[in-house]
C-alpha cells in the first residue's frame, strides 16, 4: 500500500494526500480556498492580539526607564549639591532598581511588571512619611502610570500565549 | 488507502464529524474541528491562570496593605504587638482558603545536616548583617537602630524581644513569602520566578532602599531551600536565629 506523504506547508509536520487538515496545526492544507482563508484569517487575529499585548509591554518598559531616568537625575542633583550623601544615594538605588525590572521584564513579563508596579506603588506611599499631600501631587500622571502597570499585567498572558501558540504554527511575525 | 494500524486509536474520534483520529491529535484531519480534550484543557488553564493570579494579588495587596499601615502607625511596643497578630491572623485565614500551604510546616523529612547548616548559616548572617549595618550608617552619618529600645522597659526584655522579632516574624515571613506568594508564583510563571520574586518582594517589605542589599539576598537563600527541600521549616529556623542574633547582638551591645 502506498502512503503519499507530504509535509504541511505551515507546521511541516508529515501528511498525507487524504488529509484535508493537518492534525498537528489545523491548515487546511487540501481544502478549498475559501478554508484556506478563513484561516488565515484566524491566524492574522492571534497576530493581532500578540502586537497588541507586545506594545502594551513595550509600554511598561519606556514608563520604566522614564521612572529610572527621573530618579538618577534627582538622585545626582542630591549628590552634587552635597546635601547629605543618604539623600542620593536612595533615588539612585530606586533607579538601578527600575533598570534591572526593564530586563525582567522582558525575560518574564508578568513577575518583572508586578515587581516594578509593587516598587513604585511602594515608592509612592513612602513620601507619607514626609507629606501626605504629597502622595496627591501629580495625581492624574499617577493614574496613567498605573493603567501602563495594570495594562502591562493583563497583557503579559496573552504575550506567552499568543506567541507560544503562533510560534508552534511557524507563523511568528 | 489506509493509514497503518498502530496509528489509528479507534476510540478516539472527532467530536464534531466522527472520523477516527491519531493519539494526541490536535486537529481533526477530515472537518479540522480542534481535539475537544485539548481545547477543554485550554479552558482549563485558563481559569487556574486567572484564579492564581487573583489569590496572588488578593493576598499581596492585603499584607501590604498591612505592612505600610503599620509602618505609619508609629513604631511603640503595642503597635508592634498589634500588627504581628493581625499578620498572623491573615496568614492562618489565607491558610483556610489555601490550605495546601500548612504542607509545608511538615516536619517528616527534615534532616539533621541541612538544619545544622541553616542554623550556623543564620548565626553567620546575623553578625554579618549587624556589622554591616552599623559600618554603613556610620559612614552615612545615620542614626544607628537598636531592635531592643522598644522593649527596655519591659520585665523579661530579651525573652519579650526575641519572640516579637524572631519568632512571629519567623513563622508568618515564611508563611507569607516561601508560602502563599512562593506557592502562587511557582503556578503562575514557575520556580525561578518565585525564588526571584518572592525574594524581591520580601526584601521591599522592609521597606529600606539601603537594606536591599542583605535582604534580598537573604529572601533568595531562603527561597532556594524552600524550593530544594519543599518546606519552611529550615527557612522558619533561619529566620528565627539570624533575627534572634541580631536581639542578641543588640542586647550584650556588641557593635
Ligand atoms: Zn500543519
Amino acid at each position: 500500500m502506498e502512503q503519499n506523504f507530504t509535509q504541511c506547508s505551515k507546521c511541516k509536520a508529515s501528511i498525507t494526500a487524504e488529509d484535508v487538515f493537518c492534525s498537528n496545526c489545523g491548515y487546511p492544507e487540501n481544502a478549498d480556498q475559501e478554508e484556506k482563508d478563513k484561516y488565515e484569517y484566524r491566524i492574522k487575529l492571534k497576530m493581532n492580539v500578540l502586537k497588541d499585548a507586545k506594545k502594551k509591554l513595550k509600554n511598561v518598559k519606556i514608563l520604566l526607564w522614564v521612572l529610572a531616568g527621573l530618579h538618577l537625575v534627582v538622585g545626582l542633583a542630591f549628590l552634587s549639591q552635597e546635601i547629605t550623601f543618604y539623600d542620593g544615594i536612595g533615588p539612585i538605588i530606586a533607579a538601578v532598581i527600575f533598570i534591572a525590572c526593564v530586563f525582567w521584564v522582558n525575560k518574564q513579563p508578568l513577575v518583572g511588571i508586578m515587581a516594578a508596579f509593587i516598587f513604585w506603588v511602594l515608592l509612592q506611599l513612602s513620601v507619607v512619611l514626609v507629606d501626605p499631600a504629597l502622595l496627591l501631587s501629580g495625581i492624574i500622571l499617577k493614574i496613567v502610570f498605573i493603567g501602563i502597570f495594570v495594562k502591562g499585567i493583563s497583557s503579559a498572558k496573552d504575550y506567552k500565549e499568543f506567541s507560544q501558540k503562533l510560534r508552534t504554527l511557524n507563523a511568528t511575525t | 488507502m489506509q493509514l497503518p494500524n498502530e496509528e489509528i486509536d479507534i476510540s478516539i474520534e472527532c467530536h464534531r464529524c466522527g472520523e477516527p483520529q491519531k493519539r494526541g491529535y490536535n486537529f481533526c484531519n477530515k472537518c479540522g474541528a480542534q481535539n475537544i480534550n485539548a481545547f477543554r484543557r485550554e479552558l482549563k488553564k485558563d481559569s487556574n491562570y486567572s484564579r492564581n493570579l487573583t489569590n496572588l494579588a488578593r493576598y499581596t495587596f492585603v499584607i501590604l496593605a498591612l505592612i505600610v499601615v503599620s509602618i505609619f502607625t508609629g513604631d511603640d511596643l503595642y503597635s508592634l504587638i498589634f500588627w504581628t497578630t493581625c499578620f498572623a491572623i491573615v496568614d492562618v485565614i489565607f491558610g483556610i482558603l489555601q490550605p495546601e500551604v500548612w504542607s509545608l510546616f511538615s516536619i517528616k523529612n527534615i534532616k539533621i545536616k541541612p538544619l545544622l547548616f541553616v542554623s550556623l548559616f543564620g548565626i553567620l548572617s546575623g553578625f554579618l548583617v549587624s556589622y554591616s549595618i552599623e559600618k554603613l550608617n556610620l559612614f552615612l552619618e545615620l542614626e544607628t537602630y537598636n531592635s531592643i529600645d522598644i522593649f527596655k522597659d519591659l520585665e523579661y526584655s530579651l525573652i519579650s524581644a526575641i519572640v516579637l522579632t524572631a519568632v512571629f516574624p519567623a513563622i508568618f515571613e515564611e508563611m507569607a513569602f516561601r508560602g502563599f506568594i512562593f506557592n502562587n508564583l511557582t503556578r503562575l510563571a514557575g520556580k525561578k520566578s518565585a525564588i526571584w520574586g518572592s525574594s524581591f518582594l520580601f526584601g521591599l517589605v522592609h521597606f529600606s532602599l539601603l537594606s536591599l542589599y542583605w535582604i534580598v539576598p537573604f529572601g533568595l537563600f531562603l527561597a532556594y531551600f524552600r524550593n530544594r527541600y519543599n518546606t519552611i521549616i529550615y527557612g522558619i529556623v533561619l529566620h528565627f536565629i539570624h533575627n534572634s542574633t541580631v536581639v542578641l547582638i543588640d542586647h550584650y551591645e556588641l557593635f
